[in-house]
């Protein structure tokens, strides 16, 4: 016997349980009731035997049209799975609608939960539109508003879409055979991208050709993507239900298909816009660049210019220093020149003064000078008499005086010795 | 293929000039490439409002005929 643990025995009766039952339609009596915080709903279905687990996410409970309350007897439209922490199964809630409505809404929670038994109505199933279809097709009446509205907005919003329209009648017994024939149309035409199926609100009983099972089935499979648009004033449609876009309205319908012409007509002008900033940015980083360049290819002729300078500079501080040198040696020169002509007269006359000086030393030692002041020279026989003892008695005596010549006799020699051979100062 | 049946055309066109003003607004491009993409630029946005301004019959009824498919014009509340 298999062994499973307490999670993997869970998951396997939940795998089995999700394969089963992917979409249940359940009668009975909400017994308990509780909406939580957070918005979810956690109901107890019971009927006379059993009670069952249930939970509708509060996206499910908001968008109901009807919510029950304790003691409604209802129908519930949902699948089933394992509450893992628990290990019981509950209902997960798409739909809850009244009970005892009669036969046409047990009917279609039946439709639609075979719709989702089969995996039609997956969310994952739901496929994006292309943004910039170049074929729409468009299945509606054709004298109808709806049409007028799509391709009024169509045309104010993308003019180059082409709209392929298939007419179909949108309501009556013929109405879900016409519209298959319509959609199988535009099938086999091939260029639309776009499959949306329209019409203008209406009463539930207006709208029974888009809870037809099969042509929600054959628009389940459709190879282009499918917008419904058939009124939600009453009630979401198996048409809504398999469709990959759901809208309200013909006109959401051509605002969902198409792309915004004026916004986009805008934003190729930002575009634009950016492209001329963008340009003019570029010729002007240029330019700069250029200017700068040129700035930069001036810059050896202004150091030419200044190493010129500077060598003129250089060239005449040399000149000055030079001029100056010379000027100061030529002035040097003329100094001692000066000095040379101050000099030579100041020799003469020193030159000069010493002869005269020279003369007066002469003179004043000069013989004739004494002779002038009274003094007389003796001489004998041409020698010059100092002492008596050099004169013999009788000799004759020459006496010189200032004014002429005397010749006198020795009376008496003399007996003082005297130095013969000196001789008087001078000639 | 005539360039006045396409509607694709718009978003090549818008995204090619979309890149070529990025391209333009990075400053890392030669100056004649910067040309050359400011001309680009200039062809693609004329293009785009080539597209956006394109008025044209542009609704046709299918319907099946004697020899399949046929179309007919239908009046476009748009242009009217």
């Amino acid at each position: 016997m298999q062994r499973y643990s307490v999670t993997g025995l869970v998951q396997e009766v939940d795998a089995l349980l999700r394969a089963r039952f992917p979409g249940v339609v359940v009668e009975g009596e909400i017994a308990e009731l509780n909406v939580a915080g957070s918005g979810h709903a956690f109901l107890q279905l019971t009927d006379e035997q059993s009670r069952v687990s249930a939970v509708a996410w509060s996206t499910v409970w908001r968008a109901l049209r009807h919510r029950p309350k304790v003691g409604d007897k209802v129908l519930v439209t949902g699948r089933l799975s394992i509450y893992g922490a628990r290990g019981t199964f509950q209902l997960y809630v798409r739909d809850i609608r009244p009970a005892g409505l009669g036969g046409l809404a047990r009917e279609l929670a039946e439709r639609r939960a075979r719709l989702e038994a089969e995996g039609l109505l997956d969310s994952r199933r739901k496929r994006p539109l292309p943004a910039f279809p170049q074929h729409v097709g468009v299945v509606t009446a054709l004298t109808g508003a709806a049409l007028q509205d799509f391709l009024r907005v169509s045309g104010e919003r993308w003019p180059a879409t082409r709209v392929l329209v298939a007419g179909a009648l949108v309501q009556g017994r013929q109405a879900p055979a016409d519209i298959l024939r319509a959609v199988e149309l535009l099938l086999e035409d091939g260029r639309a991208e776009i499959l949306v199926i329209t019409r203008g609100g209406g009463s539930a009983q207006d709208l029974m050709a888009f809870q037809d099972e099969q042509l929600a089935r054959i628009l389940a499979h459709s190879p282009i993507p499918m917008v419904s648009a058939v009124g939600h004033e009453i009630d979401t449609t198996l048409c809504d239900l398999v469709a990959d876009v759901v809208v309200p309205t013909p006109t959401a319908a051509a605002v969902r298909t198409l792309p915004d012409g004026p916004a986009l007509s805008a934003r190729v002008e930002d575009w634009q816009l950016r492209l001329e900033h963008a340009w003019l940015r570029t010729l002007r980083q240029r330019r700069e660049r250029v200017g700068s360049l040129a700035d930069r290819l001036q810059h050896p002729e202004r150091r030419l210019a200044r190493i010129r300078l500077s060598a003129q500079q250089a060239q005449e501080r040399l000149e000055r220093l030079l001029g100056a040198r010379v000027g100061r040696a030529r002035q040097a020169v003329s100094a001692l020149e000066r000095r040379l002509h101050a000099l030579i007269p100041h020799r003469l006359q020193r030159s000069r003064r010493q002869l005269v000086a020279a003369q007066a030393t002469l003179d004043a030692l000069s013989p004739l000078a004494v002779l002038e002041r009274g003094f007389a020279v003796v001489s004998v026989e041409e020698r010059i008499i100092r002492a008596p003892d050099q004169v013999p008695f009788g000799a004759t005596l020459q006496i010189r005086l200032a004014e002429g010549m005397l010749r006198a006799r020795a009376l008496r020699g003399s007996s003082t010795p005297g130095r013969e051979d000196e001789d008087g100062q001078g000639t | 293929m005539n360039p006045s049946d396409t509607t694709d055309g718009f978003e090549e066109s818008l995204n090619a000039l979309e890149e070529r003003v990025r391209k333009l607004e990075s400053g890392e491009t030669s100056l004649d490439e910067a040309l050359a993409l400011y001309e680009q630029g200039v062809a693609l946005a004329r293009r785009c409002h080539e597209h956006l301004d394109r008025a044209e019959q542009r609704v046709a009824a299918l319907s099946r005929g004697a020899h399949g498919i046929e179309e007919q014009p239908l009046e476009d509340p748009s242009q009217g």
